[in-house]
């Protein structure tokens, strides 16, 4: 009985595992949040069309995913020194492009999450939504962005799994 | 015969050695010293211009002076009081009067210098420390004012040349000041020499050391934080041959403001002073070759090129208090005829004539990104260029997106610029500004702003485009037309950075015109979504969208020099120009 008891729970365990989905990152540890299926690179273009009018997620990038209704792209970056610039004065350039090519600003905030400064960003037009966020460059210039693209109805459930990705985010440093 | 006259010879010889020999050889000795040092003193001054006073262009200044600043020019005809100085533009000219009898005349680079120590009414000095003016002891001061006259062609221009030093060069002694003149620095002399116009605008400025010029002194852009800056090292560019060390410090101004009476000649008998301060913020920067750095014993620094026209004017903020004194600078020493650490003035040409040039004002032909870099450098140390980014830069605070036209006269341009006055549409996101191409104004910059920091936009890449289609461009002929398209500029400027874009391929301009104009949400769209995915790097995205066919040069500090930067291994890079 013992023994029984042993095996079900490894399986599970060996179950959850395998569900984890794998993101690849050199910036930072992440788990994502319970209910994210991967999706292909060479899916992502396709998928996006078939779900959206138009989008601004990038499709050379390594990390896509999806999770009911909602999907999500991150990624690193890396800029040479004299570009690595605080949050607080990339915010304002953002907004004045997303206000010079007519989208409507939901919100725009700088937060701190596990340590790390983020810019979270929200925009729309033709109901639909791109929830963005951007970390602060670290000591090597380097930073991890990405957007999570939905539907308006989807609106809150995308801003919650948005938190949640940020909170099982880590710097690797 | 031979032999017996060389008889006695011998014996005159033999009979005064053991007395005047040693007096004779120390005699000849301290002849021939005297000699020499006299022979090299005739030799030097003969390389210098003569020190024979130009009485009649001390004159001709005199009449100048009077009539260009009638209140300086004392009235005693009626006994009433005259208040002299103040915080605003003629404190300078107020507070400074020429001390004509001690003129000084000297000729450089073939134009008239007078060099005249100032008489004070009230007083003035600079300080590299902050206190009450009430508590400054301006007898203490380390600095000292003189006045230095150029005429050019005719005209006179008249400059205020404060000699700030350190304390480790006076050691207490603060007559040491009055050695040091425009043509002539102490050996040891350490400090700052600033030049201000008689409207308190700021010239240029040098930092010595040791009687020699170490550094160049520019007025600090606004809010540039003091402290030491090394710019160019640690850079991810390969061979940087030299790095540029940069140090910004406050420098605080007292000034004292009396009043006299108008039948006191001489304003011996100043009343009801009181003080304040200006402050301004200098930047001191001096080139050190790359392998010098790092401790140990370096080579002196060399100073980077002066010839830069520094942007706005100081802030004032009186306080009251009370004190006055006057002290007067002789400039009599003799010095060099070309003396290092002198006047550039941009604007007026003055001591500029070893400033590099690299604009190719009537060249026609297309200039690779690198050699452009130069020409556009040359062009930005304009004054007028100048001046004009920093209009636009201090417009960035009204929220306003402003814009200014740069243009030459007549083709082919002679290097100089003339430039419009700023111009606003009232909203954060565009401006329109009046490009033309007719005699008298051939418009090859456009200087504007994004006031909330975001870099230059399709829109600012295709208005270049758009402007070579202008009518009278297009009939001017091919060489003014080649002339724009290799020369024409967007100057786009923010809070944090100055970009200047290019075009280099205008058939390419033309067909992403064509997609443009096509779609054009679409085309901004695309823009919007590289800004944000490439972390808000404005020039990457512009370079994914245009590639060659613009240069796109940045200044992180919204002046000369700029840097050409390039997309190398999908990384905003900057090119290795020589």
């Amino acid at each position: 009985m013992k023994s029984l008891i042993t095996s079900i729970i490894g399986t599970l365990i060996s179950v959850q595992a395998m569900s984890q989905v794998a993101a690849k990152s050199d910036v930072v540890n992440v788990i994502l949040p319970h209910g994210t299926s991967v999706i292909e690179k060479g899916n992502i273009e396709r998928t996006v069309h078939t779900n959206f009018k138009r989008t601004s997620i990038p499709f050379d990038k390594e990390n896509y995913f999806q999770s009911d209704g909602l999907i999500i792209s991150f990624w690193d970056d890396k800029v040479n020194p004299e570009f690595n610039r605080k949050l607080d004065d990339i915010q304002p350039g953002i907004l004045a492009v997303l206000k010079y090519n007519h989208d409507q600003v939901n919100f725009s905030k700088i937060i701190t999450v596990n340590g790390m400064r983020f810019l979270i960003y929200e925009y729309e037009k033709d109901n639909e939504v791109d929830l963005r966020f951007q970390s602060e460059f670290d000591k090597n210039n380097r930073d991890v962005l990405g957007v999570i693209q939905f539907k308006k109805p989807n609106e809150e459930r995308g801003q919650q799994y948005l938190q949640q990705l940020l909170q099982n985010m880590y710097h690797k440093d | 015969m031979f032999m017996f006259n060389l008889k006695p010879y011998r014996l005159m010889k033999l009979r005064f050695p053991n007395k005047l020999n040693p007096r004779l050889i120390i005699a000849l000795a301290v002849l021939l010293a005297a000699f020499i040092i006299h022979s090299c003193k005739k030799d030097n001054s003969s390389r210098q211009q003569p020190e024979v006073l130009n009485l009649a262009m001390v004159n001709l200044a005199k009449q100048w002076y009077n009539a260009t600043y009638p209140a300086a020019k004392a009235n005693h005809t009626k006994l009433a009081t005259e208040s002299i100085g103040g915080s605003g533009p003629n404190a300078w000219n107020q507070t400074f009067v020429p001390y004509w009898d001690k003129a000084n005349t000297y000729t450089i680079d073939s134009l008239a210098y007078i060099e005249l120590p100032a008489l004070k009414r009230g007083d003035m000095a600079m300080s590299f420390q902050n206190v009450n003016p009430a508590s400054f002891n301006f007898s203490k001061s380390q600095s000292l004012t003189s006045l230095i006259i150029v005429n050019k062609n005719g005209n006179f221009y008249m400059y205020a040349m404060t000699i700030l030093a350190d304390s480790s060069y006076l050691n207490g002694n603060y007559n040491k000041l009055a050695n040091n003149t425009y043509r002539h620095k102490d050996q040891n002399f350490s400090g700052n020499v600033y030049y201000h116009r008689m409207d308190g605008s700021f010239v240029n400025g040098w930092r010595f050391q040791n009687g020699l010029v170490t550094g160049v002194i520019t007025l600090a852009a606004p809010g540039t934080p003091t402290g030491p800056v090394t710019q160019g090292a640690n850079k991810p560019v390969v061979n940087v041959a030299e790095i540029q060390d940069c140090q910004t410090t406050t420098t605080t101004t007292y000034w004292e403001q009396c009043s006299y009476y108008i039948d006191d000649v001489n304003d011996e008998n100043p009343f009801d002073c009181f003080d304040y301060t200006t402050e301004a913020s200098y930047t001191t920067c001096s080139t050190v070759p790359v392998g010098s750095t790092g401790g140990g014993s370096s080579s002196n620094p060399t100073p980077p090129n002066p010839c830069t026209t520094p942007p706005a004017d100081s802030s004032t903020t009186p306080v009251q208090a009370l004190r006055f004194r006057v002290r007067v600078a002789d400039p009599n020493p003799p010095g060099n005829p070309q003396p290092p650490g002198g006047i550039v003035d941009q604007t007026n040409q003055i001591g500029t004539s070893e400033c590099t040039n690299n604009d190719p004002p009537s060249d026609t032909t297309k200039l690779t990104p690198c050699g452009l870099l130069k020409h556009i450098d040359s062009v930005m140390q304009n004054a007028q260029v100048a001046s004009a980014n920093n209009q636009i830069f201090n417009e960035i605070g009204t929220q306003h997106e402003y814009g200014i036209d740069v243009y030459f006269a007549s083709f082919p341009p002679n290097g100089s610029y003339i430039i419009s006055a700023p111009i606003t549409n009232s909203n954060t996101t565009s401006v329109t500004t009046n490009f033309s191409w007719v005699t008298g104004n051939h418009t090859i910059d456009i200087s504007h702003d994004h006031p909330q920091g975001d870099g230059p936009s399709p829109a600012d890449v295709f208005s270049l485009f758009l402007n070579s289609l202008n009518t009278n461009l297009q009939n001017a002929g091919a060489a003014q037309l080649n002339y724009y398209e290799n020369n024409g500029m967007i100057t786009t400027v923010t809070k944090l950075d100055t970009y200047i874009i290019t075009g280099a391929n205008y058939d390419t301009l033309r067909s992403k015109y064509i997609q443009y104009k096509a779609d054009t949400a679409a085309f901004n769209t695309n823009y919007r979504n590289l800004v944000d995915n490439n972390s808000g790097a404005y020039d990457k995205a512009l370079l994914e969208i245009f590639g060659n066919s613009i240069n796109i040069y940045e200044s992180f500090n919204n002046k000369p020099p700029y840097s050409l930067y390039q997309l190398v291994n999908n990384l905003i890079t900057k090119a290795n120009c020589p």
